[in-house]
């Protein structure tokens, strides 16, 4: 083999692994931000008992409510292992969340308490955390996704088996400003 | 304490307090420091003659020549003349400079004094200190600045609360040194400037597990996608990895390396991406924003110095009003950017992943 293609070869073989190692960083940027994402999901679902019990004292007439709550807390939990799945018990459960916490409008001594007041303090800061953390993941993914996509890196994902990953949307009824007296009626 | 509102109130009637506080404290000064040259002008009448014609008669007797008696003697005549003349200046002016010299150290504490009741004025809680140390650990470590420097300065700092949030304002000078060699071998040292302007620091009420810093991005706007990958591949050499947001305005204006993505985002809300460049576009300057130990750090590149008398101490309330105003527009920042938004609290503390 001559020395130019010996270079060739090496060249080559520099450039393909470059790209290997770029998707795999990439590909491993996703995983860590999901482990963000997780982290979040897990803390805020820690204080879910807490705010049922709380709630339960000054508000027997929301058990319906804090039941689907609780079930929700459990789907979060045992979605943590699938995305799809994760996303849409997030979703579900941020909107229990929100109920929640609309419902305590109703009850004043249960918004004056403070046991209530820091957890919502606790809760809110948590979904600004959670918040963060998609975003995290969403430019992980987006970053991964280009790679996945573009040239030269596709022929390399291609081998790979890598596919396109889907970004954190905002649904629907996430979007929607919350109508507190329909959340109200809902909740009674 | 005190909000930005009010402080701003306190500004449009600080010609009144100027008038009835400051204005006796000058002439407090002026009456005991006041320069007398009375006495160096009366004795200037002889002792300059005398040292003026005993030069030139030196001068005259030297270009002469010759060395008669009588040039000797007018020789020894010019030299006690201008002997004279000097004795009798230096009898006057040693008190006199004594005098000048006494005057400038009386009227340096007298500007400390004017600054400390001008930023009492604004609000009793506030402090200023004329000295300070310079802040090294923080300069060196808050990641907004990459240049070396060698000489470091800081001034005039301003210290209080602003609502819920403890700050504290000072002027900051960071310079180059550069020695050069000309065919001669004569030194000339030429000072490069790194840094000059103010650094704010404001009680964040946040304890930030990492480090965040929102420095000025200048190559984006100019080369693109090739500085996005040069930061990319720099920052990957760095504990402070780049952190890009969604925002393709922002991302224009500045970089954003973090040592904790998710806080750094979770900091840098659209809501405060959005402040943070407005901020920007109205001040005109480099603006830049670290996140660090529960503080957060500001930096306003700045020509003009801080806490000065710009019309001097003669036009005393211009000089303290545009002090005032210079001050509680810094302090804007801390409302510009909602620093005031007590949301989170230190015990609560759950941000960030490691």
């Amino acid at each position: 083999m001559s020395t130019e293609m010996l270079f060739l070869a090496g060249g080559l073989f520099v450039v393909v692994a470059l790209m290997y190692n770029s998707l795999i960083s990439k590909k491993n940027e996703i995983e860590n931000a999901v482990g963000g994402v997780h982290a979040f999901l897990k803390k805020r679902s820690d204080l879910i008992p807490s705010l049922v019990a709380t709630v339960k004292q000054y508000a027997q007439h929301e058990s319906k409510l804090l039941t689907e709550l609780t079930e929700a807390r459990t789907a979060v939990q045992r979605g943590l292992s699938d995305d799809g799945a994760m996303q849409a018990s997030d979703s579900m459960m941020s909107q229990m969340l929100g109920r929640v916490i609309a419902v305590a409008e109703n009850y004043p001594e249960l918004k004056a308490n403070e046991n209530f007041l820091s957890l919502q303090g606790s809760l809110n800061e948590i979904e600004g955390q959670l918040s963060a953390a998609r975003r995290t993941y969403n430019a992980a993914v987006v970053n991964y996704n280009n790679a996945v996509e573009g040239i030269p890196t596709v022929l390399i994902a291609s081998v790979l088996g890598y596919k396109r990953k889907a970004v954190f949307q905002v649904t629907e009824a996430e979007a929607q400003k919350p109508d507190i007296a329909k959340l109200f009626g809902q909740a009674g | 304490m005190p909000t930005l509102q009010e402080l701003q109130a306190r500004t449009s009637t600080v010609a009144e307090f100027a008038q009835s506080v400051l204005w006796p404290m000058v002439d407090s000064f002026e009456s005991e420091y006041k320069l007398d040259s009375s006495q160096l002008k009366a004795k200037a009448i002889v002792s300059i003659p005398l040292l003026a014609g005993g030069w030139a008669l030196q001068l005259f007797v030297k270009n002469s020549g010759a060395s008669t008696n009588l040039l000797k003697f007018l020789g020894m005549a010019a030299f006690v003349a201008c002997a004279a003349g000097a004795v009798i200046l230096l009898i006057e002016l040693i008190p006199f400079l004594k005098q000048v010299k006494r005057r400038a150290v009386a009227l340096s504490k007298l500007k400390a004094s004017v600054k400390q009741k001008t930023v009492g004025y604004l609000d009793p809680s506030f402090i200023f200190e004329a000295s300070v140390p310079f802040p090294k650990h923080i300069y060196d470590s808050c990641g907004l600045f990459d240049s070396d420097y060698d000489v470091a300065t800081a001034e005039d700092r301003c210290r209080g609360k602003v609502g819920e949030t403890a700050f504290e304002v000072f002027e900051l000078k960071t310079m180059k040194v550069k020695k050069s060699k000309d065919s001669k071998g004569n030194t000339t040292t030429t000072y490069i400037r790194v840094f000059k302007g103010l650094m704010l620091i404001a009680d964040a009420n946040k304890n930030f597990n990492g480090h965040t810093a929102v420095g000025t991005d200048r190559n984006e706007k100019k080369f693109g996608f090739l500085a996005r990958q040069g930061q990319r591949l720099m920052s990957s050499m760095s504990h402070l990895k780049l952190v890009e947001l969604e925002s393709p305005d922002f991302e224009s204006h500045f970089k954003v390396r973090s040592t904790d993505a998710i806080e750094a985002r979770y900091l840098l809300t659209p809501l405060f991406m959005e402040s943070l460049l407005a901020l920007k576009k109205k001040s005109a300057v480099d603006i830049q924003v670290a996140f660090q130990n529960s503080k957060v750090i500001v930096t306003i590149p700045r020509e003009q110095d801080f806490m000065e008398f710009q019309n001097g101490i003669d036009d005393l309330t211009r000089s303290v009003e545009l002090m005032l105003q210079q001050l509680t527009d810094v302090l804007g920042v801390i409302d510009d950017l909602d620093l005031n938004n007590r949301t989170y609290n230190k015990i609560s503390r759950t941000a960030g992943v490691s």
